[in-house]
């Protein structure tokens, strides 16, 4: 019983403390009076179900703003991306490898990690105080440009894999923050188009060659276009399936992979792997998700939960 | 007006025959909905939330029964306009869609009628 009272507990705390102090005990009572009659996988839909509307109040997303779920449900695994980016890409990456191989150890290369670091802070600060988000927003773009500024060119160069985690935080801090007046069209619009550009670079920079891949941060790129594709086909499982919202967060959360390969300048690089048709494919989902976010959020038709 | 989905419908109409708790309304659009419809705590809040701020329901009263704390919700008077019109729409779809099978020889304005 108190572990399960526990549970419940910690399940709370996905909503804001406000609302937590004044609705918290109430919803707690009647999720005890239903437990009794739930299955294990009951269970687990309840408990996904409050921490999705417990994010989603702490974003100050209404339910029926549909980019609004779409950027909540991309937002938690785009921040768990980017967190495994920031792990991987400074560890082996870039420092052990460049110590290792090319003796360039240094405070230049601890500036990449250190910015990861900023980044994902700022992801996570930007949920649990999305008041500040411009604040938080403003952190993280200035110690980008002050590091691109200040490094040196050469190898120390702005990486492409930064990019793919900057992305994969921009859910979050759209979902943040989604202004009222925007969440409709205007709103749908940008993001719409934002995906479709960043499908339209991977097409257009992509080079259809698959050997001979490697680099200082290898490990990153030559996986991202798997990683694209994997995401790809179950976006395109859901969407076929009319799961609308999380078939839409997948492909959001799949454009950095492919732009990543496709950015990646150098004889070396990955730009590699995705072959056309995947490409392709994803325009299609792209070019399809803009056109459905935009009719249907055009002829202003809302709906309540 | 918004249109409403058929959880928030059958929230109302468990509302209509008067205040409900939380767990109150899960059990009551569960029985109206004959099981299909099972709302989860998270979402039973979120619209609660959302119908009280468009002003169709109230808190009512709230008690604490066995060391749970219970707050009752009721329709207000816009609420009540919202479900009366929702239920006559629904009702003339379905009796048009019955007249259309030949099962039915009632008219939709009639049976529409029916509920003023």
């Amino acid at each position: 019983m108190t572990g399960r009272r526990d549970r419940l507990d910690v399940l709370i705390r996905a909503y804001p403390n406000a609302y937590r102090e004044r609705r918290g005990e109430e919803i707690l009572d009647t999720l005890r009076d239903d437990a009794p009659t739930m299955g294990t996988y009951e269970r687990l839909r309840v408990g996904i179900d409050m921490v999705a509307q417990g994010l989603r109040m702490r974003l100050g997303i209404a339910p029926d703003q549909v980019m609004g779920r779409i950027l909540v449900a991309a937002a938690l695994p785009g921040m768990m991306m980017a967190a495994a980016v920031a792990l991987v890409m400074p560890l082996f990456g870039h420092i052990i490898p460049d110590f290792r191989i090319e003796g360039s150890w240094g405070p230049a290369t601890a500036v990449w990690p250190g910015l990861c670091i900023v980044w994902i802070l700022g992801s996570l600060a930007a949920l649990v105080f999305p008041r500040r988000l411009r604040l938080i927003a403003a952190v993280c773009i200035a110690a980008t440009v002050m590091a691109e500024l200040l490094l040196p060119a050469g190898p120390y160069a702005f990486p492409s894999g930064f990019w793919l985690l900057a992305w994969l935080a921009v859910p979050s801090f759209l979902a943040a923050r989604t202004p009222p007046r925007w969440s409709h069209r205007g709103f749908a619009v940008l993001t719409g188009g934002l995906v479709l550009g960043a499908l339209i670079v991977a097409a257009v920079r992509t080079k259809w060659y698959s050997s001979g891949v490697s680099g200082s941060y290898g490990d990153i790129v030559r996986c991202a276009p798997y990683v694209a594709v994997t995401l790809i086909a179950f976006s395109a499982i859901l969407l076929v399936t009319r799961r609308w919202v999380t078939g839409s967060a997948i492909a959001l959360l799949a454009t950095p992979w492919l732009l990543l390969p496709a950015t990646n300048a150098g004889p070396f690089s990955a730009r590699t792997s995705i072959t056309p048709l995947a490409v392709a494919a994803v325009c299609a989902i792209g070019v399809g998700l803009l056109g459905a976010w935009t009719s249907e959020l055009w002829k202003g038709r809302r709906t309540l939960p | 007006m918004d249109e409403v989905r058929e959880p928030t419908f059958l929230m109302l109409v468990a509302l209509a025959e008067g205040p409900r708790h939380g767990y109150g309304l899960i059990q009551d659009v569960e029985r109206l909905s004959g099981g299909k419809t099972k709302l989860r705590p998270g979402t039973l809040y979120a619209t609660l939330d959302r119908l009280s701020s468009k002003g169709f329901i109230e808190a009512s009263g709230e008690e604490v029964v066995d060391g749970r704390h219970r707050r009752y919700y009721r329709l207000t008077s816009a609420g009540t306009a919202v479900l009366e019109s929702e239920s006559k729409q629904r009702l003339a779809t379905a009796a048009e869609a019955l007249r259309r099978l030949g099962i039915s020889g009632t008219t939709p304005r009639r049976l529409a009628g029916g509920l003023s």
